[in-house]
C-alpha cells in the first residue's frame, strides 16, 4: 500500500512538478491550493503526511497546521513545511507549532524523497 | 691772662662743636643720599640748597652745577607747571605768576599732596616721578625753604600701562565676543559688566546695561526662568552647565552656563554668566541626525532587500530544480512530451528570474536618477494589443483581458516605460484576481492627455494600504501570502513621474481595483 500525500502549495508549477516527483516514486498524491481548501482535503483523506508551503492565500501554512493538530482523526499525520525563507525565525516558529520536519526551497527531487522516506519509516 | 685763656677754652668747645656739626652733616648726608629718593631742597625764593646723590643719578645734573645755582624748575615740565597755574586760578581765584612759587603753592598752604611730574633729565630724555613737596619752616612758623622728596614711578607706569591694557583686552574681548554675551552680575541680579555680540543683536548700549537690571530686553517668560535660575547660583553656589534657554531670542537658540565668583573669605556677591548661541551646532545635530535615521533607514531597506530577494528567487528556482529532476527521470521517448514541458517551465522560470532582477536593477537606477526617458511618438494601440499577447500564457484559468481605446492612437511617451507599466499593472491584476475574472484595459488620447487605466475584480486594496502603496517594498496586508516584491509599483509611480505622469488607484476590498494612470503629452 503506497502512502498518501497531501501536497498543498499556492505557485502551481511547484505544485505540479512535486506531485510528478512524489507519483514517480509511488506516492499517492492530493493537491490544494491554499490552507483552507488543504484543510477540507486532509479531513477527507487523512494523510500519512502533509507538505505544505507557508505563504498561501485564503489561510497559510502556519494556519493550516495549528487547524490540523487540533484535528482528533489528523494525529498520525505527519506535517513537513516547503518555505522559501530560510530564516531561522520562520523555521522556528513552524516547529514550535508541531511541524515534524521542513525544506527549504529550492529543494532537489532526491532531497525531498529522503526526507518523506524517514519520516515515513 | 684769665680772660685769654678763658677765650681759648671758648674756641675749643667752638672747634669741637663745629667738628660734632661737621659730623652729623656727613651722616645726614649719607642718609638722604642713601634714602632711595630724589631729595632735592630750597631756599625760599627756589634756589636749591641740597641735591642728593640719588637726585643727581636720576636727573644728570652734578650736585655742584645745582645747589646755589639753580631752582628745581631746571628739570621740570613747563607745561605742567601751566596746567597746575590754571588749577590754581579755578581753585582758589588767583593768579600766580612765577614758576616755583607755582610748584610750590600748595606746601605753602600745608597741603602735602604726592602729584605726579615729569623730571626732564640733562640729555633731555624724560621720566615720571611722584613728588611730594613740604614747607621747612622755623621756629617762628616762618617759611624758609621747600623740601622735595622724588620717586622715579617709571617701573610703577609700566605696570599701570600693562594693567590698563589688560583691562583693556579683556573688555575688547567681551564686547566682541561672537554670538552671545558674557556678563558679570552681582547678587541683586544687575549687570556689574556685560558684553558680547548678543547684546548688539538686541541693539543695546552695552555701557547702558552696567549697573542696570540683568538682559532687560529679553521677553518674558524667558527673562523670569533665566532670573530665577541664576539667584538659585547665589542661593546653592551651584554651577549652572549648558542649560539650553526653552524659548528663543532674536530667533536663536541659546545655551547658559553660570557659575559663581568666590571672595577671599568665601563668600559669593557676584557671578559670571555666559549665553552663547547654539543654533548651528544644533543645526548639525539636526544634519547628523538625519544622516544616523538616512543611513538606518538605508540599512533596513537593505536587509528587506536581502530577505525579500531571497524569498522571491527561491519560487522559480525550485521549479527549475524539479523540473530539471523529472527531466532526468522522463527517459523513453514516449516522455518527449513531458521532458518538453519541463524545459518550458525551466525557460518560463529564468525569464520570471529575469524580471525579478530587472525590478531590482531599475529601482537602483531610479534611486540613482539614471533612467533616462527616450520619448518617441508610437502607436499605443498597437502596443497594448502586442503585450496583451505577450502575457497571454500568464493568465489564471478562464481569465480574459478586454481592452478598449479611444481618439488618436499616436502618442508622444517613452514606449519602453509605458510598455512596463503597462505588463506590471496587468501582472498584478493577474495576480491579485481569482479564476474566471476579467480584466478590462483602457486608454484614452483626448486633447493633451493621454489616460491609461487598467481595471479588475481581485482582492482589492484596503484605504490605508492605498496611502502607502508606491513605497518601495510595501505589500498589501491581504497581500502577504501572495508572491511579490513589492517593488513593482514603487517603479510604475516613478516611470510616470518621469513622463509627467500621475497615477491614481481606486479600489474597494473583495470588489476589484483600478489604475489610472494620466500623461499630459507634449503631443507630437
Amino acid at each position: 500500500m503506497s502512502y498518501k500525500i497531501l501536497l498543498v502549495e499556492d505557485n502551481l508549477l511547484i505544485l505540479d512538478n512535486t506531485t510528478e516527483i512524489l507519483e514517480l516514486s509511488d506516492y499517492k498524491v492530493f493537491t490544494a491550493c491554499n490552507g483552507k481548501d488543504g484543510l477540507d482535503m486532509a479531513m477527507k483523506q487523512i494523510p500519512d503526511l502533509i507538505l505544505c508551503d507557508i505563504q498561501m492565500p485564503v489561510m497559510n501554512g502556519y494556519h493550516l497546521l495549528e487547524n490540523i493538530r487540533k484535528s482528533l482523526s489528523l494525529v498520525h499525520s505527519r506535517f513537513v513545511f516547503f518555505t522559501a525563507s530560510s530564516e531561522k525565525k520562520d523555521i522556528q516558529k513552524g516547529m514550535q507549532m508541531g511541524a515534524d520536519d521542513y525544506i527549504v526551497k529550492p529543494f532537489t527531487g532526491e532531497e525531498l524523497l529522503d526526507k518523506l522516506k524517514k519520516l515515513l519509516r | 691772662m684769665k680772660d685769654h685763656t678763658e677765650a681759648l677754652r671758648k674756641l675749643r668747645i667752638s672747634n669741637h662743636q663745629l667738628d660734632q656739626l661737621e659730623e652729623m652733616q656727613a651722616y645726614q648726608k649719607a642718609i638722604l643720599d642713601n634714602a632711595g629718593a630724589m631729595i632735592i631742597a630750597t631756599d625760599e625764593k627756589g634756589l636749591i640748597t641740597f641735591f642728593n646723590h640719588e637726585a643727581s643719578l636720576n636727573t644728570g645734573y652734578d650736585e655742584m652745577e645745582v645747589i646755589n645755582k639753580k631752582t628745581p624748575l631746571l628739570f621740570h615740565d613747563k607745561k605742567e607747571i601751566a596746567k597746575i597755574r590754571y588749577e590754581l586760578l579755578n581753585e582758589l581765584e588767583i593768579l600766580i605768576e612765577d614758576d616755583f612759587a607755582v610748584l610750590v603753592e600748595k606746601a605753602r598752604r600745608s597741603k602735602h599732596e604726592e602729584e605726579e611730574f615729569t623730571y626732564i633729565r640733562k640729555d633731555k630724555t624724560s621720566f615720571p616721578v611722584s613728588l611730594n613737596i613740604t614747607a621747612v619752616k622755623n621756629n617762628s612758623r616762618k617759611i624758609i625753604g621747600f623740601m622735595s622728596v622724588a620717586f622715579d614711578i617709571t617701573e610703577r607706569r609700566k605696570a599701570e600701562d600693562e594693567l590698563r591694557n589688560v583691562q583693556q583686552l579683556f573688555l575688547q574681548l567681551l564686547k566682541n565676543y561672537p554670538d552671545g554675551s558674557i556678563s558679570i552680575i552681582d547678587n541683586k541680579l544687575r549687570f556689574v559688566y556685560t558684553g558680547g555680540q548678543l547684546q548688539t543683536r538686541l541693539n543695546i548700549d552695552q555701557k547702558e546695561l552696567i549697573g542696570a537690571d540683568i538682559y532687560p530686553n529679553i521677553e518674558e517668560p524667558l527673562r523670569n526662568i533665566i532670573i530665577k535660575k541664576l539667584g538659585n547660583v547665589f542661593l546653592t553656589r551651584n554651577t549652572i552647565s549648558n542649560f539650553e534657554l526653552p524659548h528663543p531670542v532674536a530667533g536663536d537658540t541659546y545655551m547658559m552656563d553660570a557659575f559663581p565668583l568666590l571672595e577671599e573669605d568665601g563668600s559669593v556677591n557676584k557671578i559670571g554668566v555666559i549665553i552663547r548661541n547654539i543654533s548651528g551646532l544644533k543645526k548639525t545635530e539636526e544634519g547628523l541626525r538625519d544622516a544616523l535615521e538616512k543611513e538606518k533607514e538605508l540599512g533596513e531597506l537593505k536587509s528587506r532587500f536581502v530577505s525579500m530577494a531571497s524569498h522571491e528567487f527561491r519560487t522559480p528556482l525550485s521549479t527549475i530544480l524539479s523540473s530539471a529532476y523529472l527531466i532526468e527521470k522522463y527517459t523513453t521517448s514516449e516522455d518527449q512530451p513531458k521532458r518538453e514541458k519541463h524545459l518550458q517551465r525551466i525557460i518560463s522560470s529564468v525569464s520570471m528570474l529575469t524580471d525579478i532582477l530587472n525590478d531590482f536593477l531599475s529601482l537602483g537606477k531610479i534611486e540613482e536618477g539614471k533612467i533616462e526617458v527616450k520619448l518617441s511618438e508610437f502607436n499605443v494601440k498597437e502596443m497594448v494589443s502586442d503585450t496583451i499577447k505577450e502575457m497571454e500564457h500568464s493568465l489564471k484559468k478562464d481569465q480574459t483581458i478586454n481592452y478598449s481605446h479611444e481618439g488618436s492612437p499616436e502618442v508622444f511617451l517613452d514606449v519602453s516605460l509605458l510598455k512596463f507599466i503597462l505588463m506590471n499593472l496587468v501582472s498584478n491584476a493577474v495576480k491579485f484576481s481569482s479564476e474566471g475574472a476579467s480584466i478590462n484595459i483602457k486608454t484614452i488620447h483626448k486633447d493633451q492627455h493621454i489616460l491609461l487605466s487598467v481595471k479588475d475584480q481581485g482582492i482589492g486594496i484596503s484605504k490605508q494600504d492605498q496611502a502607502h502603496l508606491m513605497e518601495r517594498f510595501f505589500r498589501g496586508a491581504n497581500a502577504t501570502n501572495i508572491q511579490g516584491t513589492g517593488l513593482g509599483l514603487h517603479i510604475v509611480d516613478k516611470y510616470a513621474e518621469l513622463m509627467n505622469g500621475s497615477v491614481e488607484c481606486k479600489s474597494e476590498l473583495e470588489e476589484g481595483t483600478e489604475f489610472i494612470i494620466t500623461f499630459d503629452s507634449k503631443d507630437s
